[in-house]
């Protein structure tokens, strides 16, 4: 097998490993918007109905921050972890070039 | 005799090469990527065991009447709530690359205190005292805990 042959592939398998979480982290990245978008009008109504004191208003605004953080922490995850299975892919498929010439030259 | 010197030269020759693509081989294979941590169930399984319990405890105060919302009523709701998230945290922190789970259950926690310190503040406020925890409060401090626990198990589910 040549080299050109192996990296094409492992390149492949990479693309692959990308391509299969994509779909789940901008669908979650979507929602964030949404979710925030209802809180805010919770906030609201319960400001509205005067079932908050100013110091709650105050830590429930630092609470949207809290939220949009640990949103985006999973976010992180799902990058890495596509970063990961990608980088992964593409070694392992190098790997298994690097094996089958073992037996070839031996 | 040359033919046996030869043969032998070829050998080890052979065997040289079977070493370096070996070496190779393992170096390779070290090179493994390993940024997020395994998926570990038992954290995912604790996670909605805890999302349970915060929900079972504001159905109860939902049906409870407005005047008996008081903090001490509820106070061993959170204390057990608490203690959930102390032990999920603590298995956080153990898992190697996790840092980004172990700061969302950093953050559900500590929603979790301030809230209770919000009901415990109600309670003792001769002008909420009536009402410690209007439905709109409840609604509003529900979607807090659905948001965070909802990326908290999207980030360890991402993880399989």
């Amino acid at each position: 097998m040549d080299w050109k042959t192996v990296w094409s592939e492992a390149v492949g398998a990479a693309e692959k490993a990308v391509k299969a979480k994509a779909p789940g982290a901008r669908k979650f990245v979507k929602s964030i918007a949404e979710a925030r978008k209802k809180r805010l009008e919770l906030l609201l109504l319960a400001m509205a109905d005067g079932a908050l004191d100013e110091q709650t208003i105050d830590e429930e605004l630092k609470e949207e921050k809290a939220i949009l953080e640990s949103e985006f922490l999973a976010v992180q995850v799902m990058v890495k972890k596509a970063a990961q299975d990608a980088a992964n892919a593409l070694i392992g498929t190098i790997e298994k070039a690097l094996f089958k010439g073992i037996d070839f030259v031996v | 005799m040359q033919s046996k010197n030869k043969t032998l030269a070829a050998s080890k020759w052979r065997m040289a090469i079977a070493v370096l693509l070996a070496c190779t081989v393992s170096l390779v294979s070290g090179c493994a990527a390993d940024w997020v941590a395994p998926h570990d169930q038992a954290s995912e399984d604790r996670l909605i065991s805890a999302y349970e319990r915060i929900n079972r405890f504001y159905d109860e105060i939902t049906d409870t009447a407005p005047a008996e919302r008081g903090y001490p009523r509820f106070a061993r709701h959170y204390a057990d709530v608490a203690t959930d998230l102390r032990v999920l945290l603590l298995r956080q922190k153990t898992r190697a690359n996790n840092s980004e789970s172990e700061k969302i259950t950093v953050n559900i926690l500590e929603s979790w205190e301030k809230t209770r310190e919000q009901h415990r503040r109600y309670s003792e406020s001769a002008e909420r005292r009536k009402n410690p925890y209007p439905d709109t409060k409840i609604n509003l401090d529900r979607q807090q805990f659905e948001d965070h626990f909802k990326a908290a198990l999207i980030a360890e589910r991402a993880k399989r």
